[in-house]
């Protein structure tokens, strides 16, 4: 009999073992994996990797950054909407390919209802710039410049659908104005050209630590710094397009999401800790050096500024002539 | 070959590959215009892939009939020079395709073990088992270490965490 | 400014032990990058780039710009040994250096490449260092109607690249425009021959397509052919060097590719590709023998790689001078320096004197290193090629495979790879060359995007590329060369070489 005691005694612990990691299976017990919306060396991979260099020493677990270029974000999130939503696949997103793509071309996901949206880290500053030897030192100057010469003023943009084309075409509309935007491939490009005088004025959201530096040379000179709601600190002496008159208030962020139906205290955690990264120290100045002002918001804060932005900019899009579907 | 045969190669050859380009040009110009010419006076998405599906079917026109004005002597040609390359073609196709869709599933470190081994096995002869196997693992091992460990490259693991 | 007192500054600046260090390691790595095909510079500065938090700004900068140049010595290897770029711009090496290989002259072609990307490296330097702000403001100037006359040239030029039927040339050309227009129309934002693939809606890189049309597809040729356990490769006659005669005949080719090479540079986004496309078909056009080029002559390989080298140089002039990065290695040097609190703008010399010299200065003595380095290596490289086929070519298929899986963690592209694979061994069949259709994928897209932003921009009238100087007169150059074969003709003077099989070939 004290055999059989000893294999059952035996028995009952190996499977206790077995059991065991059953129990207290913290979350997270394995890397986690982060798909990055863009490619290599752009802005959502730079922040994204000093990001997730942050957290995942809050998390205990390594963050595991992928990039998954492609269609301006259309691969990462079709593949992210696609992941099991247990907290172990998330993703560095700009906001562009939620709320503006959609409406544009033909994707896999549904901003409403495939994504949880865990934090906002930043934003872009969208501003409009005229090469310093324009004369025009106000937006209203050169609005009545191209209602005086129509057909002859011409924008620069980083894409068709980009910030700038939208809110060019929406104040082109709503003043009867005909100027054309003349779309480049990214917002770098787009800004040079104006640089350069192949256009008359850059329009958008990309490139602004380029186009501050430009402006701190005297190569530029900026009449609106931001689409959004507030002001930008830097640029405090600078109108913001709404304060112009134009009811238009849209700004691209850029943050972390994951795949909708994840648990809430997984949600919980990932905010808490993605909140603190993008409070270090290294973000901030990281951020800073780039010219992207902290908009740290929370899952909640986050979710409804994603879907407004979607809805308000379907409409935008719409009175463009632009929308598909 | 002499130069006779080799043009009369080159004939059969030009009229085959003129064809197919001709077909290929003509479906790309029918999808162009769905994508529109001209947008207010400016060219539209669809104008420059119809000007280049164009071309290709001009040209393709052009490179048939000059194939049909060579003179011609009805000569068989080898499209294979030897008589197994076909076999061996294909298996390497067959091979890269398999890599392809088991890497996914079987990672980086399996799929790439199991590929040379199987072209080692399948090209050589006669077949000396402990060579090969010793060399696709110092393959794997290579690639790994210079890829994966020194220049950090995501590469994929699969269900063996590998 | 004073040209000697910047000369001294720069070098103590880049000869400080730490940095002539770090200056290696990246050049070495740079240069293992750009062998491996597909796995670029840009990756490699990503994911190196946490490595140099512990060191500073400027030591960091020099380690990363140096993978980038060391990327672009590199990349010749693999186009010299295999007939697979090991970068975009490599391309037009592989045309006459493969073939050299073949014949045994592997040593002598790597040699005047790494001599010409040696001598095309240091003229870039000196020229940043002298009249930098100046080429700044040159690049500006280039505009749409600018890059479209350009590319328009390319376009032309590159029916010169094949040895075969020019009417073949044509078509490949045809094939690779209409290759490149698969994708989102970034003009209108329209999705072209899409068809609901994700994966398609960039596009197919031209990466991918090189990798198959040049790698594989050279792989399943040599195939066909028997081979035991032998060699595909003739034994080298030896010498590693380029014997005398060799060494003139690049001369010409060097200097000339040098200056095309950094003038092209300079312009944004055509850099290393265009620089190689316009020497080549100089040096084919200047040459007495027109028509072995392709079958393996030093001219094809000098000129090329020296201008690819030069524009590379070219590349760092804008981000030095401007802060605007035109190529996506830039952009990550970019983000490499904001990390390490530095963001470049026009006024960078004056703010951070030490770094902009230091990388100057580092990019000699990166040049200087690599020379080092790369010469004996071609030793090493041409043993290697001594490798039985037997195990060289399945590690050839997966330099390939891996390479294109390594760009964007897709397999599409691995797709794409292989299916290009097969369909450039077929097309070795039915005898089309390879180069014309890859450079017409790549320049398609900057000729369309061109053309319409300079119609957006002069309201659609077409004499906008007359009446600004620069564009008018590459408009005028083109012009000339399309119609050369014609006046040629009628005024009597055949030229052997550009015509296949007389007559009625065109």
């Amino acid at each position: 009999m004290k055999r059989r005691e000893k294999i059952f005694v035996v028995v009952l612990v190996v499977s206790f073992f077995f059991a065991l990691p059953c129990f207290g299976q913290q979350y997270p017990s394995k890397p986690i994996k982060m798909y990055c919306t863009h490619g290599a060396g752009g802005d959502t991979d730079t922040i994204g990797r000093m990001l997730a260099s942050i957290a995942e020493k809050k998390l205990g677990q390594p963050i595991i950054v992928e990039n998954k270029p492609g269609g301006s974000g259309a691969v990462a999130l079709s593949l992210l909407s696609s992941e099991k939503p247990d907290g172990y696949t998330i993703a560095m997103s700009g906001t562009a390919a939620l709320e503006r793509h959609p409406h544009v071309s033909q994707v896999t996901y549904d901003p409403r209802k495939d994504f949880t949206f865990i934090v906002n880290v930043t934003q872009y500053v969208s501003s409009v710039v005229v090469p310093t030897n324009k004369p025009w030192k106000t937006f209203k100057e050169v609005v009545e410049y191209a209602r005086a010469n129509p057909k002859k003023v011409k924008y620069s943009a980083g894409g068709p659908v980009e910030m700038g084309a939208i809110a060019m075409a929406y104040v082109g509309k709503k003043e009867g104005l005909q100027w054309d935007c003349v779309p480049y491939k990214s917002g770098a490009d787009a800004v040079m050209a104006a640089v350069g005088q192949h256009v008359d004025f850059y329009a958008g959201g990309g490139a602004f630590a380029l186009i501050l530096k430009l402006i701190e040379a005297g190569k530029m000179r900026v009449v609106v710094a931001d689409f959004g709601p507030k002001r930008i600190e830097r640029l405090s002496n600078v109108p913001i397009l709404k304060e112009l008159g134009y009811d238009f208030e849209l700004s691209p962020r850029m943050g972390v999401i994951a795949p909708a139906g994840i648990s809430a205290d997984v949600l919980k955690k990932l905010e808490i800790a993605f909140s603190e990264a993008s409070q270090d120290q290294k973000m901030v100045d990281l951020l800073n050096q780039m010219s992207l002002p902290p908009d740290r918001m929370n899952s909640a804060e986050f979710t409804t500024a994603v879907l407004k932005s979607y809805e308000k900019t379907g409409m935008l899009i719409e009175q463009m002539g632009m929308k598909r579907k | 070959m002499t130069a006779v045969e080799e043009v009369a190669i080159m004939r059969h050859l030009d009229m085959v590959s003129s064809l197919f380009w001709f077909m290929i040009g003509t479906v790309y110009c029918i999808i162009s215009l769905e994508y529109g010419l001209f947008d207010s006076g400016m060219p539209d998405a669809g104008l420059l892939p119809l000007i280049a599906g164009l071309t290709l079917t001009i040209l393709s026109i052009t490179v048939f009939i000059n194939a049909v004005k060579k003179k011609n002597e009805n000569l068989k040609f080898k499209f294979f020079p030897e008589i197994d390359s076909w076999k061996k073609v294909s298996v390497s196709v067959l091979a890269l395709i398999t890599y392809m869709i088991l890497m996914q599933h079987l990672g980086f470190i399996g799929t790439t073990f199991l590929f040379m081994l199987f072209l080692l096995i399948f090209f050589s002869q006669p077949r000396r088992w402990i060579f090969i196997i010793v060399v696709s693992f110092l393959t794997v091992v290579s690639f790994q270490i210079v890829l994966v460990t020194f220049l950090k490259v995501q590469l994929p693991r699969g269900i063996f965490g590998m | 400014m004073n040209f000697m007192n910047n000369l001294y500054w720069c070098l103590s600046i880049a000869t400080e032990p730490v940095n002539i260090f770090v200056c290696f390691l990246g050049v070495f790595i740079g240069t293992i990058a750009g062998v491996l095909p597909g796995l670029g510079a840009t990756t490699c500065i990503v994911l190196l780039l946490p490595a140099t938090y512990g060191l500073s700004p400027t030591s960091a900068i020099i380690m990363l710009a140096g993978i980038y140049y060391g990327a672009m010595y590199g990349g010749s290897t693999t186009s010299i040994l295999l007939n697979i770029p090991g970068e975009g711009s490599s391309m037009i090496t592989c045309l006459d250096g493969y073939q050299m290989a073949k014949q045994g002259k592997a040593g002598p072609a790597l040699s005047i490449a790494a001599i010409g990307s040696f001598i095309a490296g240091t003229f870039s330097v000196v020229m940043i260092m002298i009249i930098g702000p100046v080429l700044a403001e040159v690049a500006l100037k280039f505009g749409p109607p600018e890059i479209f006359a350009i590319t328009f040239l390319g376009m032309i030029l590159v029916t010169y690249l094949g040895r075969g039927s020019m009417l073949k040339g044509l078509i490949m050309a045809a094939v690779g425009l209409m290759l490149s227009y698969i994708g989102t129309d970034s003009m209108s934002a329209k999705e072209r021959y899409v068809f609901h693939i994700i994966s398609l809606k960039d596009g197919i890189g031209f990466l991918p397509i090189m990798m198959g049309l040049f790698g594989i597809a050279e792989v399943l040729s040599n195939l066909e052919k028997k081979f035991t356990e032998g060699e595909i490769f003739k034994t080298t006659n030896g010498h590693f060097l380029p014997n005398k005669k060799e060494l003139k005949d690049s001369s010409g080719p060097i200097a000339r590719g040098t200056l095309v090479g950094f003038a092209l540079g300079l312009i944004p986004g055509g850099g290393g590709i265009l620089s190689s496309l316009v020497s080549y078909t100089m040096e084919k056009k200047l040459s007495k023998y027109p028509e072995k080029f392709g079958t393996g002559v030093i001219e094809g390989v000098a000129g090329p790689e020296t201008a690819n080298n030069a524009g590379a140089g070219g590349s760092f002039v804008p981000l030095l001078t401007l802060g605007f990065p035109c190529h996506v290695a830039m952009a990550a040097l970019l983000a490499a320096l904001m990390i390490h609190g530095v963001t470049p703008g026009p006024l960078l010399y004056k703010d951070h004197p030490d770094m902009f010299w230091g990388v100057i200065g580092s990019m000699y003595i990166g040049n200087v290193l690599l020379l080092m380095l790369n010469l004996p290596l071609i030793g090493l490289w041409v043993k290697l090629l001594k490798t039985p086929y037997l195990i060289l070519f399945p590690m050839i298929f997966l330099f390939c495979l891996i390479g294109s899986y390594s760009l964007n963690s897709n397999i599409f592209d691995v797709a794409m790879t292989v299916l290009f694979g097969v369909i450039g061994y077929l097309m070795r069949k039915f005898e089309y060359e390879p180069a014309p259709l890859i450079m017409a994928l790549i320049l398609g897209p900057m000729f369309e995007v061109a053309l319409r932003q300079s119609l957006i921009m002069s309201n659609g009238s077409p004499l906008i590329f007359l009446f600004r100087p620069i564009s008018s007169v590459f408009i005028i150059i083109s012009c000339i060369l399309l119609f050369s074969p014609f006046l040629l003709k009628y005024f009597g003077r055949r030229r052997p070489g550009l015509l296949k099989e007389g007559g009625d070939e065109f």
